[in-house]
């Protein structure tokens, strides 16, 4: 009895002690105003006022704050991701932590009613520039190409049956490249990151070389690059997303042609010009992809030595940035439009600028949950 | 603010308690009262004056009952002036939009209703005051005439937001006067813990799965996956409302008082009338002394029996929620507990144990589906689901998926609901002594962290920079 009554007293004051330990932490933990590891502002200590606290705000405010500024943040939330995954749960936030340290996200099929609308939206671009030829290219996610990576027993999505669905809604003029199988040929290679939701730019290649077809050009052979390391402390945007820790960091490596002509590239909104198609700098911070092209912009302009008559416009989301160095060997000037930011008519400006070739280059999973892409009707219409 | 939160824990905690171990005794009741004050208006900065208010209104309500204790008829004007008055801020606040909602469809009016949220606790501090009136009324007790010491037993933050529900006869003299030993301190900072980590490891957690289970469409649920999601309710809803009850109990503990164990272990019950004597024990009985016996209890006619039966446990129906689904909860359980008066529970007696607690669970679990599903077609689909009329067969991926990720923690859930645990711990401390004695220390202190990692990541929000 005597050693339970010890028992229970220690219990008593190891709790008084660590809420009193973790008080002063708190205390003693000077205020941050970003994290990193979770890639927004953290919330501030709010300035009392009567008003803020009868509406609620205040007491809101000063609670996201003590979680935001509470000691040792990441080294908790590390805690409980490691807990949850001995305790056999394989998903955090949307992201499946897969075999060989693979972190893949949930993919939904697309409603038949979000196909045709973004069918639609194409088709109606379509209808006001025919004389472009356009190719439309939709990159299946990581989770498709390497269902047996997943936890079992995850359902994925049949992504392949999704782009024949959406292939067949778009008129026969616009040619669909087939990525799916260009990468799953070559799915003993490392195509896409583990801690990211992008594809390498060894998969990026592979999907150029089977856009050549359709674009008519003659691709570069991969012997004719000089592959660097650009970085080997690569952790992603699914590493950050799901918490999970106590993985290895990916590679991101540039392909640089052996023969390398000049570039300008220049981004028109921030009105910024440079002469590389990669921004070194961005390898500091936290989202290293950001390396191609310096992340995504409404409207970038490169001109190359490239065949001054051939001119590409090309919309896209954030997997196209790898690509596109692949390509301005082959067009003298590349337009590069982010239609998530882009706010100005694309009618006009396919008008003015006479391109010849159009490329439409999307992870399918951003095609389908954005909306971005229904602008081109917006346009046409 | 509630008990699993940052603030809670690390800043209003551990202020409060070193403020009250400094202050001498006698301004301690005064240090608990302005706690609770400022716990409670943390979340509701206005509803604060209603509990004031409604306390202030009970204090002179009780002193003027017993005043007037010889003139009966001026007590019973009282009292019934102080029942309508808590009556009808619950009525107000709680049942005033239901009310409206059914007049209007039953003689198709159009009344409005005013929209207000419900002020936090309001169900349980009513039933406090009720006790202290009712009690008085029939004099069974003197009425505190401190009304420090009132307002400390209506608004004490441990009890204050979830129960249990403290009848003041139970409480009044530690109100006035208590010990506190560390030992003690040590017992309730046990129960904290464990409630504490019945909530952030485990009832949180099978919530993950239950409503996924519950947002997917009915005709996608497998048989599998209807009773992985059930279990996953069924063990969350225990774990979180005793854990709740469980540090309600160790704070107030932590501050010298006794409060009366609110879940008995209800899942290793045998009948759904042993449950219902496990199960929110403080609410139940509750019911039994201010409702049941009054009307009459067991000595009275079948029929008049049958009808207090119906009385009571519509209304425990009810008060868990003002919609029809938890009065149907309530009378689902009403009818189990009076077959079981009438014939069942012979049966069962009779019947081999495994079966009995069989038959228990399934009661229970079933009932959760009608607590759960608002709209009585959704409830019925669902138990549709669990029984195999659905057409999407006995499992599918998503069902695999779940049992391989949740597998685990529904198992230790399931375990967790009974005594074994305790026993086992009990069993290895006796045995070995020395490491017994280090090792239950060690055990809470690691459940105590884990909490903290799982409190800290629920607000990890990473920015998605990715998508724009």
């Amino acid at each position: 009895m005597r050693r339970m009554a010890q028992s229970r007293s220690l219990i008593g004051l190891l709790l008084f002690f660590y809420i009193g330990a973790m008080a002063l932490a708190n205390v003693l933990t000077p205020e941050r105003s970003f994290s990193d590891t979770e890639n927004r502002v953290l919330e501030q200590r709010p300035d009392f006022s009567l008003r803020t606290l009868i509406s609620g705000q205040f007491t809101s405010d000063y609670e996201r704050s003590a979680s935001d500024q509470v000691a040792l943040r990441n080294i908790w939330v590390g805690m409980k991701t490691d807990l949850d995954r001995a305790m056999g749960k394989k998903e955090s936030n949307g992201v499946f932590l897969g075999k060989d340290g693979y972190l893949m996200e949930r993919f939904t099929s697309p409603s038949d009613a979000e196909l045709e609308e973004r069918a639609q939206a194409i088709r109606a671009f379509d209808g006001a520039v025919p004389g472009l030829r356009k190719v439309i290219m939709l990159v299946p996610t990581a989770a498709a190409l390497f269902p047996e990576k997943l936890p079992a027993h995850v359902p994925v999505g049949d992504q392949l049956a999704d782009l024949k669905r959406i292939g067949g809604l778009l008129p026969p003029n616009i040619q669909v490249t087939d990525a799916y199988s260009a990468l799953y040929a070559e799915r003993d290679q490392p195509l896409f990151y583990k801690t990211d939701h992008h594809w390498t730019t060894k998969g990026a290649y592979y999907a150029y070389r089977q856009l050549s077809d359709q674009l008519g050009i003659v691709p570069q052979e991969e012997s004719s690059f000089r592959i660097d390391l650009a970085t080997d402390e690569f952790y992603g945007s699914l590493y950050s997303k799901s918490g999970f820790r106590r993985l290895k960091p990916d590679e991101i490596s540039i392909y640089r042609p052996k023969q390398e002509g000049p570039v300008k590239v220049a981004y028109v909104e921030e009105g910024r010009v440079t002469e590389s198609l990669y921004e070194k700098d961005r390898l500091n911070e936290k989202d290293k992809y950001a390396v191609f092209l310096g992340g995504n912009h409404a409207l970038i302009r490169i001109v190359t030595d490239g065949p001054p008559e051939k001119k590409l416009l090309v919309i896209k989301d954030s997997y196209a940035n790898s690509l596109i160095p692949f390509l301005t060997k082959h067009y003298g000037e590349i337009d590069v439009v982010d239609l998530r930011y882009f706010t100005d008519s694309l009618l006009d400006l396919t008008r003015e600028r006479e391109y010849r070739d159009m490329l439409i280059l999307y992870n399918i999973k951003t095609f389908f949950e954005d909306p971005s892409i229904l602008n081109l009707s917006e346009e046409a219409s | 603010m509630v008990f699993s939160s940052l603030i809670f824990l690390f800043q209003f905690l551990p202020t409060v308690l070193l403020l009250y171990y400094l202050s001498p005794k006698r301004l301690r009741n005064v240090v608990l009262l302005l706690a609770s004050v400022i716990f409670y208006s943390w979340g509701e900065p206005l509803y604060i004056f209603l509990m004031i208010f409604a306390s202030v209104f009970d204090y002179v309500n009780g002193l003027l009952i017993h005043r007037f204790r010889h003139r009966k008829q001026v007590a019973r004007i009282v009292f019934f002036v102080s029942l309508a008055g808590n009556l009808g801020l619950l009525g107000f606040f709680k049942y005033a939009g239901f009310v409206v909602d059914n007049l209007n469809q039953w003689f198709s009016l159009n009344l409005q209703a005013v929209d207000l949220p419900l002020p936090i606790g309001l169900s349980f501090y009513t039933f406090q005051t009720l006790s202290y009136m009712i009690d008085i009324y029939r004099g069974k007790m003197e009425p505190q005439r401190n009304i420090i010491t009132f307002g400390t037993y209506v608004m004490m933050f441990p009890q204050l937001v979830a129960g249990p529900i403290v009848k003041y006869g139970d409480i009044a003299r530690q109100l006035v006067s208590r010990n506190v030993t560390l030992q003690r301190f040590g017992q309730g900072a046990k129960l904290f813990i464990r409630g504490l980590a019945k909530k952030m490891l485990l009832a949180n957690n099978l919530g993950l799965l239950w409503t996924s289970v519950k947002a997917t469409p009915a005709e996608d649920i497998t048989v599998l996956g209807a009773w992985l999601g059930i279990a996953a309710f069924t063990l969350q809803i225990y774990f979180d409302f005793s854990g709740y009850s469980d540090m309600a109990r160790g704070l107030a503990k932590m501050l010298g008082f006794h409060m009366k164990i609110n879940f008995n272990y209800p899942y290793i019950s045998r009948s759904v009338t042993d449950f219902w004597r496990r199960w929110h024990i403080s609410l139940g009985s509750w019911f039994r002394e201010y409702v049941y016996i009054p009307l009459g209890g067991n000595r009275v006619g079948m029929n008049k029996q049958l009808l207090n039966l119906f009385i009571v446990w519509f209304l425990t129906g009810l008060w868990h929620g003002a919609s029809w689904n938890f009065v149907v909860w309530g009378l689902y359980f009403g009818l189990l507990v009076t077959l079981e008066k009438l014939f069942l529970l012979k049966w069962l007696n009779r019947l081999p144990r495994p079966v009995a607690h069989l038959y228990l669970l399934l009661a229970v679990a079933i009932g959760w589906v009608f607590f759960e599903f608002e709209r009585m077609e959704t409830a019925w689909a669902f138990i549709g689901s669990m029984i195999g009329f659905a057409a999407n067969g006995w499992a599918n991926g998503q069902a695999l998926y779940d049992l391989s990720t949740y597998g685990l923690v529904l198992a230790l859930s399931a375990l967790c609901a009974t005594p074994l645990p305790r026993k086992w711990l009990l069993r290895f401390t006796f045995k070995h002594r020395l490491i017994g004695t280090a090792a239950v220390p060690v055990l809470y202190l690691i459940a105590l962290v884990l909490s903290t990692a799982y409190l800290v990541a629920q607000t990890y929000n990473p920015f998605l920079y990715f998508r724009f």
